[in-house]
């Protein structure tokens, strides 16, 4: 024991014990009694830190409940799990390979306190010893070529729309600094999508970012009600983008929304400031079907 | 599992809880934002470390405890617990006991964001959580004396900031 239970002063105690909590041989709920014995006006006292806990309590609890939050961590656990799962196949612990290795690891750690630890000769110990550094050497040169290859495998729509939601969030300090739509055109490759809804008094400007080794384009737009969003034009072919804008955003967070999609070679990433509706008002209504 | 498919238990965790751990990352961020972040977060921590549950009814606690984690790690300071005098105490008990019917949540809000994060993770362990100075400590992993301390400090902290905006919003 690390203290003793005489050098705890009154209110220390007083603040600390709950009468339900702490059993008769607890030092410090012995202690306590001992005191209240001792100086009956601690008793009120007590009572009154009681009475007041357990109106903190009760107002700390009381918050509104937030509307759509399952709706919302369930479609990003999906969209997380979707990511796992395709880069699972190279390496990367998906659900059921860390719950493995998890087994492994437990059954390893058990055999090792289970059974008598051998003494282990000279020889055995040079070669240990010279495992050893041949692991490393191989560790570090498959590190230092992994590090250095580049990079083969497709981006996905999920991993792209997890860091552009990340990059749009961190980066809305920067919204509207860029450069004007009008009096400096962006480059040609980065073109403006037809899909955007601009209204009477929308400002556009833009700016470049990397997204994922990519330097993209990004428009600012803000619309005359003040609703703010940013296009993230890509020029990159991305098989598993749809080929128009979806009317519902693919990705929310709690305070964008975000959705994705190809025109020819160049992707699309529209993050909007606010939840499906705002998004909503940022594309042109879909076509009649004729 | 099915590829991109949310776990049966995970979902039920989701259903039941979800609420629960956002009202406890509410107070302790203080911003609906972040706490619906730190919400999402903890969800995805769960998911990647669901083989830790060995017992889903103490899932509760489980999340809480990651909820906390987050929060931690995410939020550290790097400097230490912030000492408060010690004051009458008896006088501060009475007197916010007396006005307990004027103090609402924004009130206790705003009085919780005015401590240190060390002091709020404390506070909402004892609180919102129940846990005794014991399992406080060993969350923690601080000793037992430490936990009193700082425990009383910050009670009495937050009881300070909670009579003091009374008092402001009373002079208006």
């Amino acid at each position: 024991m690390d203290w003793d239970p005489k050098q705890i002063s009154d209110r220390e105690l007083l603040e600390c014990l709950r009468p339900h909590q702490g059993s008769p041989e607890d030092p410090l709920a012995e202690e306590l009694q001992k005191r209240l014995a001792a100086h009956p006006e601690l008793v009120s006292l007590w009572q009154e830190v009681q009475q007041c806990d357990g109106d903190l309590a009760r107002l700390l609890q009381a918050i509104p409940p937030r509307r759509g939050l399952e709706e919302r961590i369930l479609s990003r656990l999906k969209s997380e799990l979707e990511g796992m799962s395709r880069t699972g196949s190279e390496g990367s612990p998906t659900l059921d390979t860390a719950e493995a290795e998890a087994g492994h690891a437990g059954q390893a750690f058990c055999g090792e306190g289970m059974n008598p630890r051998r003494r282990m000769s000279r020889r055995a110990w040079v070669a240990a010893g010279v495992s050893a550094i041949c692991a490393s050497v191989l560790g570090g040169l498959g590190l230092w070529l992994w590090r250095n290859q580049k990079r083969t495998k497709p981006l996905s729509s999920v991993e792209i729309a997890n860091e552009v939601a990340r990059i749009f969030e961190q980066t809305l300090d920067q919204f509207g600094t860029g450069q004007s739509f009008n009096s400096n055109p962006p480059p040609a490759r980065a073109r403006f999508s037809r899909e955007i809804r601009l209204y009477l008094g929308s400002t556009i400007t833009w700016r470049r970012v990397t997204v994922m080794a990519n330097t993209a384009v990004v428009f600012d737009i803000t619309q005359p009600s003040g609703e703010r969003g940013s296009l993230f034009v890509l020029n990159v072919k991305l098989p598993d983008f749809p080929s128009f804008p979806p009317y519902f955003p693919q990705l929310q967070t709690s305070r964008t929304s975000l959705g994705w999609w190809c025109e020819s070679d160049t992707a699309y990433l529209l993050a909007v400031l606010g939840g499906p509706r705002v998004y909503q008002r940022f594309l042109k209504p879909p076509s009649p079907i004729t | 599992m099915a590829e991109g498919s949310v776990p049966p238990l995970i979902e039920q965790l989701v259903t039941r809880y979800a609420q629960d751990v956002y009202r406890y990352a509410y107070r302790l961020t203080g911003s609906a934002a972040d706490a619906e972040d730190l919400t999402q977060e903890t969800f995805l921590a769960a998911v990647k470390n669901i083989h830790q549950l060995a017992n889903p009814e103490l899932a509760r606690s489980w999340l809480f405890t990651i909820v906390r984690n987050q929060f931690l790690v995410r939020h550290r300071r790097s400097k230490g617990m912030v000492a408060h005098p010690l004051g009458d105490q008896a006088e501060e008990i009475m007197a916010l006991d007396s006005g307990d019917d004027e103090v609402d949540g924004e009130l206790i809000q705003n009085a919780l964001n005015a401590l240190s994060d060390d002091q709020r993770v404390i506070l909402l362990m004892f609180y919102f959580e129940q846990a005794s100075y014991r399992e406080i400590a060993e969350q923690l992993g601080i000793p037992i004396g430490t936990v009193m301390s700082r425990l009383s400090r910050a009670k009495e902290a937050l009881r300070k900031k909670v009579l003091a905006v009374t008092r402001q919003d009373s002079d208006h």
